[in-house]
């Protein structure tokens, strides 16, 4: 049987909504089946309206019951073989010709307050997957400048409830060294709804300690959140910006500064050689 | 029947590879199809090849292997004259002038000889000399076959026929048009010219700073296109996204996609673009680029020369701006791409082959 997703999208209240153009209508007690890739475990869904006569049919399962691990997961058509018994069920990878996702709807997705995240996506091979990864409230970097001597840097906060409109929240941007002592420079951000902004000098981070070389970590804390936000860029699919995203480096006083990411993508400032 | 392609290399990544590989796994499924990669560069092909295919290569060039005699270009030559002088099949399909050469210098009369031409030959002497040996030419469009007629004296000896490339099996990707991201694809290389695109796309971002500019691809361009990037402070809307075998589902989550080439023939980065239902901007006159699209139905052609590249910028943010004409040739580049599909060009080379057998 030939399966092709032609929309697939995770919607805001995590459940995984498919259209799917089909040769013959869906048997009886078809099910969805769930699969990691590594482990291999699988969670099953049988979908509801059996037997309808269309060549269209639209499946909408509820992700958060299902309890699934994070990591990507394949999907396949299941259904029973045939009228005798004991036939093996029939599995079908599910086609796909949509991206899956869309840059907007994934912007609106971090709104909410959630602690997993779900998306679908289209894989290299053309198939249907779900990527799930744990989700914490994080500053999410849309640019980054050096200006007269300043880091500036501004982006959405994602996973943190606040709703986007134009209520202002002090907040202040903290630069930590990741190894050596614990000092840290401050800097005053701005936050209007979920859009922050924030300029830090770049004199007083490389006054700060003459021990200067090395990695500093951003990251934000806002007042109503009891934990300062780490700076990262994951709300979209480009994966590993470090090696993607070509960010400019400046220097001070001598001293060369150039932002990066690490390899799960969060923000860092690399002052020194 | 069984049907060679000889390449050059299946195992890198270029347009031309990846045409020949959808054309030979849709041949695959009704003929017995050999692929011989003269060099293999890798460990294993860039592009997945369908397991029908046999594929075999005839010189081991993965970095680190070393050969003893004889060495070089000898051992490349002496691989190929005893593959071709021992070559059974029914049809041999030569992707390179210079292989072109050596088939109709050595391949046994009686497998059925085809050159394959992206282009005009660069060293037109050896091709006029040997190429009348050959049972056909068939060119990738209709600029390349007239040409290959020209080239060839116009006496019609081979026959100069015109199929264009094929997309890979269906169901192609679809793009929504509603991520701002412009995408472009290719080897990086100056013939390409990224950064004539990088230069109109800063003049893009001042104006929308929240589209983006995504470069699929690889190649010696790298470092000084990251340093234009740099220079131009495109930090924020410029990703260098790398290489990918499947382009066609990055360019479905573009809405626009450019191609600045003028020297390359772009030709399979802008089928596949229009397969995925987006539409392509590109510039006049540029080699080949015409060919493929039809202006105001699947793409916005930029005359080339003085002032280019704030045309180019224009004509990308006029496109930006209104999504009504997005969509409109969007449609239209689905419907362009039909023509493409793999049944139907592998059923043209089916043709092409009973007729040239009939002839024989």
């Amino acid at each position: 049987m030939r399966v092709v997703v032609t929309d697939a999208e995770v919607t805001l209240a995590d459940v995984l909504s498919l259209r799917v153009s089909i040769e013959h209508p869906l048997p009886e007690g078809t099910r969805l089946v769930l699969r990691q890739r590594g482990t291999g475990s699988e969670a099953k869904v049988v979908l509801g309206t059996p037997g309808a006569e269309a060549r269209d049919a639209s499946v909408a399962v509820s992700l958060t019951p299902l309890g699934l691990a994070p990591g990507r997961w394949d999907t396949y058509l299941e259904h029973d073989g045939g009228p005798g018994d004991g036939e093996p069920a029939r599995r079908t990878r599910m086609h796909c010709v949509d991206p899956g996702f869309s840059l907007d709807r994934l912007d609106a997705y971090a709104l909410s307050r959630r602690t997993m995240a779900y998306r679908a996506y289209r894989t290299l091979n053309g198939y249907l997957a779900l990527k799930i990864s744990p989700a914490e409230p994080v500053a999410d970097v849309r640019a980054v400048w050096f200006r007269e001597g300043r880091f500036e840097v501004t982006g959405l906060l994602a996973y943190t409830g606040f709703d986007d409109d134009d209520a202002h929240r002090t907040a202040r941007l903290a630069l930590r060294s990741t190894s050596g002592p614990d000092t840290a420079v401050t800097a005053a951000a701005t936050v209007q709804g979920v859009r922050f902004h924030a300029a830090l000098s770049l004199c007083d981070v490389i006054a700060a300690t003459p021990e200067y070389e090395g990695l500093w970590a951003p990251s934000l804390e806002v007042d109503g959140l009891e934990t300062p936000l780490p700076l990262g860029a994951r709300i979209d699919d480009v994966d590993g910006k470090r090696r993607r995203v070509q960010y400019p480096d400046t220097s001070v006083d001598g001293v060369p500064v150039r932002p990066c990411y690490t390899v799960d993508d969060e923000l860092r400032l690399e002052v020194g050689g | 029947m069984k049907i060679c392609f000889l390449v050059p290399s299946a195992y890198g990544m270029r347009g031309d590879t990846r045409a020949v590989l959808n054309l030979a796994t849709e041949l695959a499924g009704r003929h017995e199809v050999e692929i011989i990669s003269v060099r293999r560069v890798r460990e294993a092909p860039f592009f997945p090849v369908d397991p029908r295919i046999a594929l075999r290569w005839l010189i081991d060039a993965r970095p680190g292997v070393r050969h003893l005699l004889p060495r070089g270009q000898m051992r490349t030559e002496v691989a190929l004259w005893r593959t071709l002088r021992g070559l059974r099949g029914d049809v041999l399909v030569t992707t390179r002038p210079g292989l072109s050469v050596q088939a109709a210098r050595h391949v046994p009369r009686e497998t059925l000889r085809i050159a394959r031409e992206w282009s005009r030959p660069a060293v037109p002497a050896p091709v006029r000399r040997f190429y009348p040996k050959l049972d056909a030419v068939v060119a990738s469009t209709e600029a390349t076959g007239e040409e290959m007629i020209r080239l060839l004296d116009g006496a019609g000896d081979p026959p100069v026929l015109v199929v264009p490339d094929a997309l890979p099996p269906a169901p192609w990707p679809r793009s929504r048009m509603d991520n701002r991201i412009v995408s472009a694809g290719g080897r990086w290389l100056p013939g390409k010219s990224f950064d004539r695109l990088i230069r109109a796309f800063a003049i893009v971002a001042d104006k929308r700073p929240d589209w983006r500019l995504r470069l699929y691809g690889g190649g010696p361009e790298e470092k000084r296109l990251r340093a234009l990037v740099g220079e131009l402070n495109l930090h924020n809307n410029v990703y260098f996204m790398g290489t990918t075998p499947d382009l066609q589902g990055e360019f479905a989550k573009a809405s626009i996609v450019a191609v600045t080439s003028h020297a390359e023939t772009p030709g399979m980065t802008v089928i596949e673009a229009l397969a995925c239902g987006v539409p392509v901007v590109g510039f006049e006159g540029a080699r080949g680029f015409g060919e493929f699209v039809t202006p105001g139905r699947d793409s916005v052609l930029v005359p080339s020369g003085e002032g280019e590249i704030g045309a180019y910028a224009s004509a990308l943010l006029a496109l930006i701006d209104d999504e009504r004409r997005r969509m409109v040739l969007a449609a239209g580049a689905r419907e362009s791409a039909a023509e493409h599909a793999a049944p139907a060009i592998a059923a043209r080379w089916e043709s092409l082959v009973e007729g040239l057998r009939a002839r024989v």
